[in-house]
C-alpha cells in the first residue's frame, strides 16, 4: 500500500461528504449566515440542507440558533470552535494526501497542469 | 481546493455590496461629513451643534441602521451573511492609517519649516489628494472583489479631486470632492439597489 495514500483514510468523514463539506467550506469563511443564504451558496434542497446541518449540529461541529430579525424568522447557524478545528484538519490532511511535491499520493502531478 | 476556498470567500465579501445599501449610508455619511465644510466655516453655532449631532450619531448607529434596513430588504431575499474579518486585521489597519497620517503631518510641516513653503499652497491640494485617496480605495475594492460600478465612482472621484482643486479654492474643492463623491455613491448604490430588488424576489417567510 501506498504509504502516502494513507493519509486519505485519516479524512474526517463526517465533512467528507460533498454537501457537508459545501456547508463547512462556506461556514469556514465567514463569522455566521442564515439558511438562505447557505442554500443560495450551495443549491441544496431545503429537506437536504436540513438533515446535512443537523448532523453537523449533533456531531458539535455548528451551532445553529433559530432568532427574528424583525418579525421574520431567521435560522443562523455558525461552526464552532471543534467544527474549526475540525474544517482545518480536513484541509491540511487533503493538502498533504494530494497535492504535497514530497508525500503526495501521486508525486508531482500538481505541477503537471 | 484553495482556490474554491478563496472564490467562496471572495463570494461573501462580494454578498455585502450586492444589495448597495453599504454605498448608500456611507455615500449620505461622506457627503454630509465633509461636505459640511461650509457650515463649520460660517460660524453658525446652532447649525455647527446639530450638524456634528447628525454625524454623530450617523457614525454611532450607521451600522445599526444598515442593519434595520437589511433586515426588511435583504435578508428575506438572499440571507444574512457576516463575513469574518480577523481583529488583527482591523488593528493592523488601525495602526497602520494613524500612523501614516502622523508622518503626513510631519513630513508637511518640516517642509514648511525648511523650505519656508506656503502652507496656503500646499492646502489648496488637499481636495485633489482626498480624491485620489477616494478614488484609489475605490478602485482597490472595485479590482478586488470585481465590482465596476466601484471602478466608475473611483475614476470619477479622481478627476473631480483634481478638477476642483485646480478650479476652485480650497475649502469650497473639498466640500465639491465630498459632495460629488458621496452623490456618486448614491446614485451606484440606488441603482444596485433596484437592481437587486428588481433580480431579487423576496423567499417564503423566513427561514
Amino acid at each position: 500500500v501506498n504509504s502516502r495514500l494513507r493519509h486519505i483514510a485519516d479524512l474526517d468523514r463526517l465533512i467528507h461528504e460533498p454537501a457537508r463539506l459545501m456547508i463547512a467550506a462556506t461556514l469556514y469563511l465567514v463569522e455566521e449566515a442564515d439558511f438562505l443564504y447557505l442554500q443560495d451558496q450551495t443549491q441544496l434542497t431545503k429537506g437536504n440542507l436540513s438533515s446535512h446541518l443537523a448532523k453537523l449540529e449533533e456531531a458539535g461541529y455548528l451551532e445553529i440558533e433559530k432568532t427574528y430579525r424583525g418579525k421574520i424568522p431567521m435560522t443562523v447557524c455558525r461552526l464552532t470552535k471543534k467544527g474549526r478545528a475540525s474544517f482545518r484538519a480536513y484541509e491540511a490532511t487533503l493538502r498533504r494526501a494530494l497535492f504535497e511535491p514530497t508525500s503526495g499520493a501521486f508525486g508531482t502531478s500538481q505541477i503537471v497542469r | 481546493m484553495h482556490d474554491a476556498l478563496s472564490e467562496a470567500r471572495m463570494r461573501a465579501r462580494r454578498f455585502s455590496f450586492r444589495d448597495g445599501i453599504e454605498e448608500i449610508t456611507l455615500g449620505v455619511i461622506i457627503m454630509l461629513s465633509f461636505g459640511g465644510n461650509s457650515i463649520i466655516h460660517s460660524g453658525y453655532l446652532p447649525g455647527i451643534v446639530i450638524y456634528e449631532l447628525v454625524i454623530l450619531s450617523l457614525v454611532v448607529y450607521g451600522r445599526r441602521i444598515i442593519d434595520a434596513v437589511r433586515a426588511r430588504i435583504t435578508y428575506p431575499r438572499s440571507g444574512y451573511v457576516q463575513s469574518f474579518i480577523p481583529r488583527s486585521r482591523i488593528l493592523a489597519s488601525f495602526v497602520l492609517g494613524s500612523l501614516g497620517g502622523l508622518v503626513l503631518v510631519r513630513v508637511v510641516r518640516h517642509v514648511c519649516r525648511v523650505d519656508g513653503a506656503n502652507l496656503a499652497e500646499w492646502s489648496q491640494w488637499v481636495p485633489a489628494l482626498a480624491g485620489l485617496g477616494f478614488g484609489a480605495a475605490w478602485i482597490y475594492v472595485g479590482m478586488r472583489y470585481g465590482l465596476r460600478r466601484f471602478l466608475v465612482v473611483g475614476v470619477f472621484s479622481m478627476f473631480l479631486g483634481v478638477g476642483a482643486s485646480i478650479e476652485f479654492p480650497w475649502i469650497l474643492a473639498l466640500s465639491i470632492v465630498a459632495v460629488g463623491f458621496g452623490c456618486a455613491n448614491l446614485c451606484s448604490g440606488g441603482f444596485a439597489l433596484l437592481s437587486y430588488l428588481r433580480t431579487t424576489p423576496p423567499v417564503g417567510n423566513g427561514t
